[in-house]
């Protein structure tokens, strides 16, 4: 799939908006009514409705979103309806969430607490 | 929701702004202002970017406007571009409108053409997407 030629694909639209692996984007990003799934390197704020830090990528910064995965690496200030932190996850900061899944193994730095 | 094609893409109904660094191949259907550094850069029909860009391979369906430096430049027929664009070859479409200065860099096709093949093989995905757009020229062509 990936030697497939670049511009028999120009107009196809994939929903989500994704970041790869590599990639490095400084700034703030809205994600829109569509999916994030971030797989490289954000630093910065992020809004989105659905958001996927995948295991290699990371955002550092805040992010305001509505039901989030994190399996990468976070670092700063994390606001959202429900949180699942995957395995691989490192969490560094302040979450602020209604929902909250953590599984055995990852690392969650920082304090916890509910949306007033 | 796998991007099986490997590139960045900013979908529709997203914005982003800043600075985009170390990118492949990006694909903007929102709204994008950014600076931005890429191997392939395709702006969609409904997408929107503001600012510079340097890349092998541009791609405008959609609006653009800032400075672009590109290898190849291929603005479709729903393209509208303002601002500069410097290029080595430009392909336009019925219908695309360029109200920009647009500037033919021959001093890096000379350079291109002075470091040989050497560089042909450094660049050779970029190449590959610059003999589609010379392909679909030609075939035009014969249409015509």
């Amino acid at each position: 799939m990936k030697s497939s030629s670049f511009s028999q694909n120009v107009g196809k639209h994939d929903a989500a908006t994704h970041i790869l692996d590599g990639i490095l984007m400084q700034g703030s990003l809205d994600g829109g009514d569509n999916p994030v799934i971030v797989d490289g390197r954000f630093e910065g704020d992020i809004t989105a409705t659905e958001l996927t830090l995948r295991e290699h990528g990371s955002i550092d910064g805040k992010v305001k979103g509505g039901a989030v995965t994190i399996a990468g690496t976070f670092k700063g200030e994390l606001e959202c309806d429900s949180l699942t932190i995957a395995a691989t996850a490192l969490v560094e900061g302040n979450v602020r969430t209604n929902a909250l899944s953590i599984d055995m193994g990852a690392e969650v730095l920082g304090s916890i607490s509910r949306i007033s | 929701m796998d991007n099986l094609i490997g590139r960045t893409i900013i979908s529709v109904g997203a914005s982003f702004t800043g600075k985009i660094s170390n990118a492949r191949a990006v694909e903007v259907n929102g709204v994008v202002k950014a600076d931005i550094d890429a191997e392939k850069i395709t702006i969609g029909k409904n997408g929107s970017f503001e600012g510079k860009i340097k890349a092998g391979l541009v791609v405008v369906s959609g609006t653009y406007d800032g400075t672009m430096d590109a290898g190849s430049v291929w603005a479709t027929a729903s393209a509208r571009i303002s601002g500069k664009i410097q290029y080595q070859t430009l392909q336009m479409d019925r219908g695309a409108a360029l109200n920009c200065r647009v500037v033919h860099n021959w001093q890096a096709d000379e350079a291109a053409q002075d470091a040989g093949s050497e560089q042909d093989d450094d660049g050779s995905t970029l190449s590959d997407g610059n003999s589609d757009l010379a392909d679909t020229s030609t075939n035009d062509q014969v249409k015509e």
